[in-house]
């Protein structure tokens, strides 16, 4: 939190408090107590300004001490160290700059001896509203700033949201197995059927998923392997799935539906680009907590993508992001040839997710 | 009446078979090939000259449109795809048929006598594919890359090689880092198609990659030229300039 009166924008309100207070300060001397106006001045302006100059510090103790609420007594003990520094200093300072003014005035030396008491009541007065005003508005500060956090994580949560309903099962690949499967129900009814059931399963899985739950690797992977079965379907020989995830991890939970757009997207710029065969293959690896899950295929390095790429691997940053609150859970490696894009997968919560 | 020369062209092996079983019922049609991806087709059409293609959309290497463009003689095509966000409506006009796939053998036999009733009438099947229609140009998307053909050679050049784009009376002649390349099209397509941000229409016969230029300079009193990074010089309109000044923020 930045200083409100320093570095914020109530440096103007600050100054018109402090002419206010030493303007009732100069009329209170100058038509109250009946000094000329030269010392009515001079009085006011050296005790406001020096008040109002160290009352600065206080939002120092008002920011830093005492957040936690249960530290009260080191809250109060800090408020009146420092009432009594400021009080000591503001006193003893404006005493000494006023004596060397008014030397000959013996009048007003004897008026200011008189009135140290008085002084230090009014001191402490300021010192409890200049508090009471921080204390607001930092209050203030802290509820704008969990407005805009708030209104970040939403918009970041339906945008997500939003753009993963629309990604999870793209059209295309829809009717093309669709497609597929019209033209089996000719050639091999047995595969046709085969087909279907494997499209009503990964549709059940990618349509019943509500987006912020999780879901084991287990079944991410069950769930990427229908879909690679399905486009295997579709590209034949062209398209070659390996699977080397171990045992170990597969009760690991990971966000759910987080795996198939990173195939889909192997598929896209690997296998709908190239005429040659294509390998996708899934690994896994456990480093300094994290579980790593990697998506490796190979493409044409001479094919220029028709559409832009990115756009669904931002979409997983995000949900990580969301997630896990990390924004380095995602590692994309682009190659000659080759294109690797791992996950990293905090294990060490992972037991109550 | 001579047997119909057909050619399907689809990457998918499902989806040739399937307009392979609807022919079969047709006698009038001889099927004469299959090609898995635009390259071949290419080719094929040109060796084989079919009278009827049917052709899928978006393949390896090259997309069903991008095969058109490289195309002298037309066959009657018949679009075989999935994507149906072409607006089909326009494109019909030119296209004997477009099939959505999964589609019926009905369906499917209905576009087969639309082509007959073309290949009856004999004429030259000028297929103008509207540009709004280039597979590369769906809705607000921008062109990634151009076809090209220089004598036999076929040449896919990414945009990012583009330096800058010269009006040719009919035709555009596209100045690369590989070189420099002849094509028929508008500069106003070019215009449109390219990412504008990245380039500016800086003159009735110049589109030019903003990072290319290196230097404004004044020509007359409000005239300028730019220079490109290989010395090239340019003249600027002055609604050009305004363009200029408008993406470059000076």
């Amino acid at each position: 939190m930045k200083h409100p009166i320093l570095e914020g924008s109530g440096r103007k309100n600050y100054v018109l408090v402090i002419i206010l207070v030493g303007g009732c300060h100069l009329l209170l001397f100058k038509f109250y107590f009946e000094f000329d106006f030269l010392v009515a001045l001079i009085d006011s302006l050296i005790h406001n300004l020096l008040f109002g100059a160290l009352a600065l510090g206080i939002w120092y103790i008002v920011r830093f001490v005492g957040n936690d609420q249960k530290d009260f007594i080191s809250l109060i003990s800090a408020h009146v160290f420092a009432a009594l520094i400021i009080l000591l200093f503001w006193s003893a300072q404006s005493e000494f700059l006023l004596k060397i003014f008014f030397s000959s005035r013996n009048d007003y030396l004897k008026f200011l001896e008189n009135t140290v008491v008085w002084r230090f009541v009014i001191g402490t007065m300021y010192y409890l509203m200049a508090t009471l005003a921080f204390y607001l508005i930092r209050y203030y500060m802290h509820l704008q700033e969990k407005l805009v956090m708030e209104l970040e994580l939403k918009s970041l949560l339906n945008e997500s949201e939003l753009k993963m309903l629309k990604s999870q099962i793209n059209p295309h690949f829809m009717f093309n197995s669709l497609n597929s499967i019209s033209s089996l129900t000719i050639s091999k009814p047995e595969k046709a059927q085969e087909m279907v059931i494997k499209l009503s399963d990964f549709l059940r899985y990618s349509i019943g998923q509500d987006s912020r739950e999780m879901n084991s690797l287990r079944e991410e992977i069950e769930n990427a392997q229908l879909y690679m079965e399905i486009e295997k379907v579709r590209f034949g020989d062209k398209l070659i799935f390996v699977n080397e995830v171990t045992e170990e991890y597969l009760k690991i939970k990971i966000p759910n539906l987080i795996l198939q757009p990173l195939f889909e997207n192997a598929i896209k710029y690997g296998v709908y680009e190239s005429t040659e065969t294509v390998t996708v293959k899934l690994s896994s690896q456990e480093v300094d907590n994290l579980l790593h899950i990697s998506i490796h295929n190979n493409f044409d390095p001479e094919s220029i993508p028709t559409s832009g790429e990115g756009i669904g691997l931002e979409n997983i940053r995000k949900r990580l992001l969301l997630v896990y609150g990390r924004k380095d859970l995602l590692q994309v490696e682009k190659k000659k040839d080759t294109f690797k894009v791992t996950l990293k997968i905090p294990t060490e919560t992972n037991s109550n997710g | 009446m001579d047997r119909l020369k057909a050619l399907i062209i689809d990457d998918e092996q499902l989806a040739r078979e399937i307009i392979k079983s609807y022919l079969l019922s047709d006698t009038s049609v001889e099927l004469i090939g299959e090609c898995s991806n635009g390259f071949e087709g290419l080719k094929m059409i040109q060796t084989e000259k079919p009278d009827l293609v049917f052709l899928d959309v978006m393949m390896p290497k090259l997309t069903g449109f991008e095969m058109l463009e490289l195309l002298e003689d037309m066959p009657i095509v018949i679009f075989s795809t999935a994507y149906d966000q072409y607006a089909i409506k326009a494109f019909e006009k030119n296209a004997v048929d477009y099939l959505l796939k999964p589609y019926a053998k009905k369906r499917f036999h209905e576009a087969l006598e639309k082509a007959k009733e073309k290949a009856a009438l004999g004429e030259k099947h000028e297929l103008i594919i509207p540009e709004a229609l280039n597979a590369n140009t769906q809705k607000d998307e921008v062109l990634s890359r151009i076809v090209m053909k220089t004598g036999s050679k076929i040449h896919i050049l990414s945009v990012d090689k583009i330096s800058y784009i010269e009006a040719m009376d009919d035709y555009v002649k596209i100045h690369t880092s590989e070189g420099k390349f002849v094509k028929q099209s508008t500069m106003k397509y070019y215009e449109s198609h390219l990412s504008a941000h990245d380039f500016v229409r800086i003159h009735r016969s110049f589109i030019v990659r903003v990072k290319e230029i290196t230097r404004l300079e004044p020509l007359t009193k409000d005239s300028y030229v730019a220079l490109l990074q290989d010395g090239t010089q340019l003249s600027i309109s002055r609604s050009g300039y305004g363009k200029l000044k408008e993406v470059l923020k000076f």
